[in-house]
């Protein structure tokens, strides 16, 4: 029962192109459709077998958002979306489940994924059985052997969710999400509501099931150092568009585009001769923002030419979205 | 399975802990269950006699008044019988159960006109057709437990039903349905009883077919509010990414934390179903007569408040009865608010 | 239990938390949550107050207004002094013109400490009706909005909470815990519910506002770079007590408890070059359920065992202090 897969090194699990996904915003009297939110405005990322992949933003950027469509929970409305190189829109539903199957996703709640009425052995078995990943009489050995790749104790098996903590029921989730055999599972804020000694457990739980078992994972989270920790590469999305991506440690440390800069500096660290630096004004909401470049009323570097929607400009492995990308250390 | 889990085992515990409920629930369901067993308690048909050496079963047989001296094959009048001189002599017993009154019988022979006040053989009296008081309360109560309980049976089934499918799929489905539900429930549900019950008879079956197709709406709209709640919550979208069917969500994932209002409200389905019955019955709209009801001894207690222990017999059975329902009610209440502490 | 000298100046704590020991009443038995729980607030300074869920720390900031925990909350022992003052001693009256008035508190979540359906502005007024005052009321108001950096006065005092983002309601917040110009400021949790650009402005609005009224200010948190970047003390609770209390920059450079020391392992950072972090295995665990001696004991990973014996108070040399047998 080895998760391994193999695939060429080179071909993405899953990637996407000029995704969009929009919510129609209905104001007057009869509810017309007015205008649309583009909470994921163009977006493009792909994630490589074996790759963890993290996603960044401050709230309301559209990175829940875009793992929900990813996941099927909301419709995609323009845009590509490959799987293994073939694509996934437009299929038909046999090939659909299959495509939902082999993606999974983890919530950030731990307290309302679990159904407090199952059993943990319940929570586990049904997907299992329903969707014939193994007989009926296998799934008692099997579910014991997802529960120890989690590092729980098979005897929690007969237990209720409200018995675990925070930490014990991501781990039940995860074991769920890892029962379907998944290619990539997506993580959205799955640690953000657990103390920081948890966090690092599964942090810890989730590089090592990508060690074992060739995982990919989206990481979607707002924690930047957190994101260090865990992830090859990153992408920074604002209001709905990805403005920054490249591997982790060189966007972090050496960042292209003003507004990961200004991420990377708010964020307080452990070194006090560097306090953190305040980013000015506030989020444009969706209904209101700028034309063009949609940071350019935060920017310190702003010019003229802001007013255009910048294109992607590639560098090596990183790429930005700005006319004015910082290319020497701060 | 599931739906014992230890959550609810708490939730059971609770309910034990408030004294009043778990006695008032212990004490209806004795009372109940006793009522189910009217024939054995409360008859006059004895459970073992002897007539001229001969023992005989009335209570589990059927006699001809032939056997017994008379002239026809009809069923022995045991309460002549027990009147008459074959035993007023120590030659032949009966054994008669402890409430010696049949239900239907009148017994015309007392002295002065009936209502007759209680005595020592008629503990409440008769009524104004001189029937047992108690006989009939005891039956009527059996009558009315089952047709309550009967009622909120078929009418949680058809509350879940519909307003679980109203919450789960929403949309225009929740839309149209609601909209049918609204006229539904603007009929006026006496006249459709009195209607069909004219034109139909107006017997037990009939009038809980009827009603049950008014009592569902309050539940439905309970249901249609949690699975509307439940349905949002994150392992049902869990459920939903994983691929499993609708139904399976319906059934194992939200219908089993959907049931809350169903229990807490159970008690006072109950308690409209006793109101319901009640109150067609001493409309004279409900069960047909001669069968034993307590809304038809309200109205013959109306009618003959000179003989004040029909109705405070009734009023003190039906009062128990609701507070004890009532009691139940807010012990379950209490027992599912999530905002108690469980330790 | 001695406090540790936080200054070798002429600051005197304003206010004094002595061997605070709060618990709740449960029929059979008293389930304590805090214990021996001691720290001072000086004038113009930040004391940090960090740990995990369920270690105390909001109990404790509560109980320093007095309020104990519902239903059944109780002072086991020790007290809190203002000013020299015990407020367990003082009557409802004394206790409930302390609140607001001299110590002030403000909340995690901005939505949920605002009524939704009142404006902004009337919330704000409505200060003024527990505590009678003597200046423009008004005009107070606006100076405060100017002071946390809210210049639109009119729109902002006539908006509803849900019109205005989560960044300005915090603002708005904080002013209104300003309105009375209170001597010592309760923040828990203050910024994490809000995103980190917004947190490093509030951080720092708290800081300006902490030295130019010489406020004390006790912040609340889970964050240690928080406290490493803002807090003047720090004090580290676990499982209901405080086991390492010291000046910021000693604790950071050389942090002595083995959870400080996991704590600190185990929160990511940016600026280090390894990038590596290191789990506490196990739990905290419950109230009630405590091991013996060492609460710590069990996830330790120095325990030995003599760590089944309650661990002793240890002196640092500026004052700090931190509870270790090692």
């Amino acid at each position: 029962m080895s998760l391994l897969k193999e695939n060429p090194p080179e071909e993405p699990i899953i990637e996407v192109r000029d995704l969009e996904t929009w919510f129609p915003v209905k104001t007057g009297l009869l509810g017309r459709t007015n205008y649309h939110i583009k909470a994921v405005d163009q977006v493009s990322l792909q994630v490589k077998p074996g790759e963890i992949v993290a996603l960044v933003g401050e709230s309301g950027c559209g990175k829940s958002t875009l793992g929900n469509s990813l996941a099927g929970l909301l419709p995609i409305r323009g845009g590509e979306l490959y799987f293994r190189g073939k694509s996934a829109l437009n299929q038909n539903r046999l090939q659909r489940e299959i495509f939902q199957n082999k993606v999974q996703v983890i919530f950030q709640d731990p307290y309302s994924c679990l159904n407090p009425k199952h059993t943990v052995f319940e929570i586990l078995s049904f997907p299992l059985i329903y969707h014939k990943i193994c007989s009926p009489t296998e799934v008692r050995d099997y579910i014991s052997h997802l529960l120890e790749q989690v590092g729980m104790s098979n005897e929690y098996m007969n237990r209720y969710p409200h018995a675990f903590s925070g930490g014990q029921r991501q781990r039940i989730s995860i074991a769920r999400a890892l029962g379907m055999k998944p290619d990539l599972i997506i993580c959205d804020e799955i640690v953000s509501s657990l103390d920081v000694s948890i966090q690092a457990q599964i942090v810890e739980l989730l590089l090592e099931l990508r060690n074992k078992l060739g995982l990919s994972l989206l990481f979607i989270a707002h924690d930047l150092s957190l994101v260090r920790t865990v992830s090859d590469r990153l992408y920074v999305m604002y209001l709905g568009k990805i403005v920054e991506s490249g591997n982790t440690d060189d966007v972090l440390m050496n960042p292209h585009h003003p507004y990961t800069q200004a991420l990377v500096q708010a964020v307080p660290t452990l070194d006090r001769s560097h306090p953190p630096i305040p980013l000015d004004g506030e989020v444009p909401s969706f209904t209101n923002m700028p034309i063009g470049c949609s940071f350019q009323n935060r920017c310190p570097h702003r010019s003229d030419k802001c007013i255009e929607l910048p294109g992607i400009s590639r560098s090596g492995s990183r790429e930005i979205r700005c006319f004015h990308p910082l290319t020497e250390k701060t | 399975m599931a739906v014992f889990s230890s959550l609810t085992r708490d939730r059971f515990s609770r309910f034990k802990k408030i004294k009043r409920a778990w006695y008032s629930l212990i004490l209806l369901s004795v009372l109940f269950g006793l009522s189910l067993i009217s024939e054995l308690l409360c008859n006059d048909r004895p459970y073992i006699m002897s007539y001229h050496g001969k023992l005989y079963f009335p209570m589990f047989q059927f006699y001809t008044e032939k056997e017994f001296g008379g002239k026809y094959l009809t069923e022995a009048d045991y309460t002549n019988l027990r009147n008459s001189e074959a035993f007023s002599g120590g030659e032949n017993w009966m054994v008669l159960p402890p409430a010696p009154h049949n239900p239907m019988h009148s017994y015309i022979d007392l002295e002065g006109a009936p209502p007759h006040p209680p005595s020592r053989d008629h503990w409440l009296g008769t009524d104004s057709s001189a029937r047992d008081v108690f006989a009939r309360l005891l039956y009527g109560f059996r009558i009315c437990m089952l047709f309550s309980l009967i009622l909120a049976a078929i009418s949680t089934f058809l509350g879940v039903i519909i307003g679980g499918v109203q919450g789960y799929f929403g949309g225009i489905i929740d839309i149209a349905m609601q909209r049918l539900i609204e006229i539904w429930s603007s009929l006026p549900f006496l006249y459709v009883v009195i209607l069909v019950g004219t034109i139909y008879s107006r017997d037990f079956i009939i009038l809980i077919l009827v009603l049950s197709l008014f009592q569902w709406i309050g539940l439905s709209y309970y249901m249609r509010g949690e699975f509307f709640k439940i349905r949002n919550l994150n392992y049902v979208k869990v459920a939903k990414t994983m691929g499993m069917s609708n139904r399976h969500i319906l059934f194992r994932q939200i219908l089993p934390n959907g049931l809350t209002p169903v229990i807490t409200l159970l008690p006072f389905q109950i308690i409209g179903g006793i109101g319901a019955l009640t109150a067609l019955d001493f409309l004279g709209f409900g069960l047909q007569p001669p069968t034993p009801s307590w809304g038809e001894l309200l109205s013959q207690g109306l009618n003959n408040l000179f003989a004040p222990w029909l109705a405070i017999s009734t009023v003190v059975c039906l009062f128990t009865t609701l507070l004890l329902a009532t009691f139940i009610g807010e012990g379950v209440r209490e027992a599912f608010d999530p905002r108690a502490s469980s330790n | 239990m001695e406090t540790p000298k936080q200054s070798k100046g002429a600051d005197t704590p304003l206010l004094q938390v002595l061997d605070l020991s709060i618990g709740i009443k449960k029929p059979n038995l008293t389930v304590q949550l805090t214990e021996g729980v001691s720290f001072e607030l000086s004038a113009g300074k930040i004391h940090g107050l960090i740990g995990e869920s369920g270690c105390g720390k909001s109990i404790s900031s509560l109980a320093i207004m007095g309020m104990l925990p519902e239903p059944g909350g109780t002072l086991i022992a020790g007290s809190v002094r203002f000013k020299g003052e015990n407020i367990y001693q003082m009557d409802e009256l004394a206790l409930n013109s302390l609140r607001g008035d001299k110590i002030s508190m403000i909340f995690q979540e901005p939505f949920a400490a605002m009524n939704p359906l009142v404006r902004v502005g009337d919330q704000m007024l409505e200060i003024f009706e527990y505590h009678s005052v003597d200046f423009d009321r008004h005009q107070k108001i606006r100076n405060l909005l100017d002071e946390v950096g809210l210049s639109d006065h009119r729109r902002i005092l006539k908006s509803y909470p849900h019109e205005l983002s989560g960044g300005m309601l915090q603002r708005i917040i904080i002013a209104m815990a300003l309105l009375l110009d209170p001597e010592v400021l309760i923040a828990d949790e203050p910024t994490t519910a809000l995103d980190v650009t917004v947190q490093a402005q509030i951080m720092s609005l708290i800081v300006q506002l902490c030295k130019e009224r010489k406020m004390s200010v006790l912040l609340i948190s889970h964050n240690i770079s928080l406290m490493a970047q803002y807090a003047d003390f720090i004090s580290v609770m676990y499982a209901g007590q405080i086991v390492e209390s010291n000046e910021i920059k000693a604790f950071l450079s050389r942090p002595s408890h083995p959870y400080s020391r996991g704590l600190m392992g185990a929160v990511p950072s940016l600026d280090r070059e390894n990038k590596k972090i290191i789990s506490i295995p196990g739990q905290v665990p419950e109230p009630g359920n405590y091991p013996q001696g060492c609460r710590f004991n069990g996830r330790c990973v120095d325990a030995t065992e003599q760590c089944l014996n309650e661990p002793p108070n240890k002196n640092l040399e500026n004052g700090g202090r931190y509870r270790c047998h090692y």
